[in-house]
């Protein structure tokens, strides 16, 4: 009971208790941080959505709850032993992945941001907005990152913007994952002709960068949101080699040979034992590839060959402060440190799902 | 063993054909082409066509292609937005970034190694955490944000380095020189940490899976001291991953960081890449892809027979 209430009002002390100050500074820091983002975006609701203020309210009120009841989902999972005989491996998963702290964190901050991307409209002031009174305008209580050389306000630009780098990176990573896992599985399973063709290809794709790609074809063909999420997703194939190792050392195994015995179909075998079997690495580098997305994407649009202005995206206002970086470097600052803080939390989250799901694999 | 190179050499020739295939293929399909570019829009369909004449646009894909080829041989295909011959171009821009690529892969292996032998000894003490920590907020970074931001540090606010270009050169090099020393410490830096992080995580996983094994348990109970058990027996055997992460990474950066380059203004290959690009340099693009690829291919050759080297009990035939 003491070690729950102590959780609840200040998050890691337990931990400074069992003397782990490692982990009990960066819990604390963490939640820290949680919390003042979302100090922050409750002063910014009370400033800007003059005409939804409510909602706003109401809005940030949920994303609270929701925090809290993570962390106090996060506080129970700490007070139970790891594995106990007789669990599934699932529930074993679930346990070790809620006792990380790297989850607490990545998840946490990850939370907020989905909320923020989803309550957008209530939470902050119109992006294209320009105020040309108020130009490079340094942070301040009115403009909390401040303004960029047209008086946007950066703060409500950055909120936008996580809509396109969120909304994007999924679609693309999804895209990425059932193409790399199709691949993959035709490639590792099957083998033969289908294998070598797959693996000649993914060698071309292996032979020259990725970023040089995805600029020519952007350039090439002109930048549009489609455009942008088959390029993330098509050619960058190297979820497709993991699954097909991973396949090829599931295919050898005593389960899956009683099954070919038993008289399963080959679809069967694909979709019933094979796959759930690789589904763990599948989510690792699911998140991982994420993260990758959102910088890859961003990288495109700092080149100007990503999402164009005036639509607010991190990596085009990044590159709006490039010119300006010596004297205005909160233009550029602040939505760089989003995509860092971004990708950080979805490597958190991965990491805590490799060791969750199994701690020997490396990536 | 010479059997096994020349069969990859073959197999790279191929992988080769087929990455200009792609690239060309990728220009040719795309609207508009390298005249429209050239003539601008003001041009009349007659200046047009004899700009595409000239450039010999209007001729069969095919023929276009055997062109580029034979002239990347015969030496004929020159850049169309540069004066330089392709050659002297191609390798003086290569000399800058494999000079970047050098001073930053050296940085990081030797810092990023120290760091995850700590992390991996002292595991889940606060060294641990902090190198862990750390180490994955430097692969959650975008290297251009990196770099601008030690741009603002060092070049605005302490005024300590120039913040773009080469500086002073000797022979080519900017590292024979201070000034140019000045210049490349800030891209270096920014490459330096991404390196950095990947190889101390890549160092500390598989130190750690190395120290559960029974020979290391058999090193200890000789009585050996620990820094002898862990530097002669676990990191000789924890090393081989890492010596190809460096080995890969060391290929891919010396062939050019495009956006490193880009944002620091590092004339390499990167910024090269990006320039006839969107400049739509067909030729130079041409030219380059041949010379990227073909660092990548030398690579992962270089990469597999040292992977053979250091484990013996890998034999290619």
């Amino acid at each position: 009971m003491r070690t729950t209430l102590l959780a609840l009002v200040m998050p890691g002390a337990a931990l400074f208790l069992r003397r782990r100050y490692g982990a009990a500074t960066l819990v604390a820091s963490l939640h820290a941080a949680t919390l003042a983002v979302l100090l922050l975006s409750w002063r910014m609701g009370t400033l800007y959505a003059t005409a939804s203020t409510t909602y706003g309210k109401v809005g940030l009120g949920i994303v609270g709850f929701v925090l809290f009841l993570s962390r106090l989902r996060g506080v129970w999972a700490a007070r139970r032993p790891v594995d106990r005989h007789g669990d599934s491996y699932w529930t074993m998963v679930g346990r070790r992945f809620g006792r990380d702290a790297k989850s607490h964190t990545g998840g946490g901050v990850l939370l907020v941001l989905a909320f923020v991307a989803l309550l957008v409209p209530f939470v902050t002031s119109d992006p294209l907005w320009m105020d040309f009174s108020a130009t490079l305008q340094r942070p301040s209580a009115t403009h909390l990152f401040g303004t960029d050389m047209y008086g946007r306000d950066i703060f409500s630009r950055i909120v936008h913007g996580s809509r396109i780098s969120l909304g994007i990176g999924l679609a693309a990573t999804a895209l990425n994952m059932l193409l790399g896992t199709f691949l993959g599985v035709i490639s590792g399973y099957f083998g033969g002709i289908a294998d070598a063709i797959i693996m000649r290809l993914l060698e071309i794709l292996n032979s020259i960068p990725f970023l040089m790609l995805a600029i020519l074809i952007m350039a090439v063909f002109g930048s549009s949101t489609g455009m942008l999420i088959l390029v993330l997703s098509v050619f960058a194939l190297q979820p497709a080699r993991i699954i097909r190792s991973q396949v090829l050392e599931l295919r050898e195994s005593d389960y899956i040979r009683a099954a070919k015995a038993l008289g399963a179909s080959q679809s069967r075998i694909i979709l019933r034992h094979l796959l759930p079997n690789a589904m763990s690495s599948l989510f690792v580098v699911a998140t991982i590839r994420l993260g990758q997305n959102i910088i890859s994407l961003a990288g495109l649009s700092f080149l100007g060959l990503g999402i164009t202005p005036p639509t607010p995206s991190w990596g085009a206002m990044l590159q709006e402060g490039r010119a300006l970086i010596l004297q205005a470097p909160w233009i550029g600052f602040f939505p760089g440190a989003a995509i860092f803080i971004t990708v950080l939390s979805f490597n958190l989250l991965g990491d805590a799902l490799r060791d969750a799901l199994d701690p020997r694999l490396k990536m | 063993m010479a059997g096994y190179i020349i069969r990859r050499c073959l197999q790279s020739l191929l992988v080769l054909l087929a990455v200009t295939v792609l690239i060309f293929g990728i220009l040719k399909l795309a609207p508009g082409n390298a005249a429209q570019v050239m003539a601008g829009l003001s041009a009349t369909p007659e200046d047009l066509a004899a700009i595409e004449h000239r450039m010999g646009l209007d001729r069969p894909v095919h023929v276009q292609y055997w062109k580029f080829i034979t002239g990347l041989f015969s030496g004929t295909l020159k850049p169309a937005t540069f004066p330089d011959s392709m050659i002297g171009l191609v390798g003086r821009k290569l000399l800058a970034s494999v000079e970047l690529g050098f001073v930053a892969i050296v940085a990081a292996v030797l810092l990023s190694i120290p760091a995850g032998i700590i992390a991996a000894v002292y595991r889940n003490t606060v060294w641990d955490y902090g190198i862990s920590v750390l180490s994955l907020a430097g692969i959650s970074i975008p290297v251009f944000w990196i770099a601008l931001m030690l741009m603002v540090i060092f070049g605005g606010w302490l005024k300590w380095l120039p913040i773009s270009g080469r500086g002073d050169l000797r022979y080519g090099l900017s590292i024979l020189t201070v000034d140019g020393w000045r210049h490349i410490l800030i891209p270096a830096m920014s490459l330096t940490l991404i390196q950095m992080a990947m190889n101390a995580r890549l160092t500390r996983s598989c130190l750690l899976e190395v120290l559960q094994l029974d020979y290391i348990k058999t090193a200890r109970s000789k009585g050996l001291r620990e820094i002898v058990v862990i530097l002669k027996h676990a990191f000789r055997n924890a090393l081989l991953p890492v010596v190809t992460n460096v080995g890969l990474t060391a290929g891919m950066v010396f062939a050019g960081a495009i956006l490193t380059e880009t944002v620091t203004a590092w004339p390499g290959i990167g910024r090269l890449v990006y320039q006839a690009i969107v400049q739509r340099d067909e030729p130079l693009l041409f030219g380059l892809t041949v010379i990227i690829a073909l660092f990548y291919q030398v690579t992962y050759l270089v990469v597999d027979l040292l992977y053979g080297y250091l484990n013996p009990t890998i034999v290619y035939d």
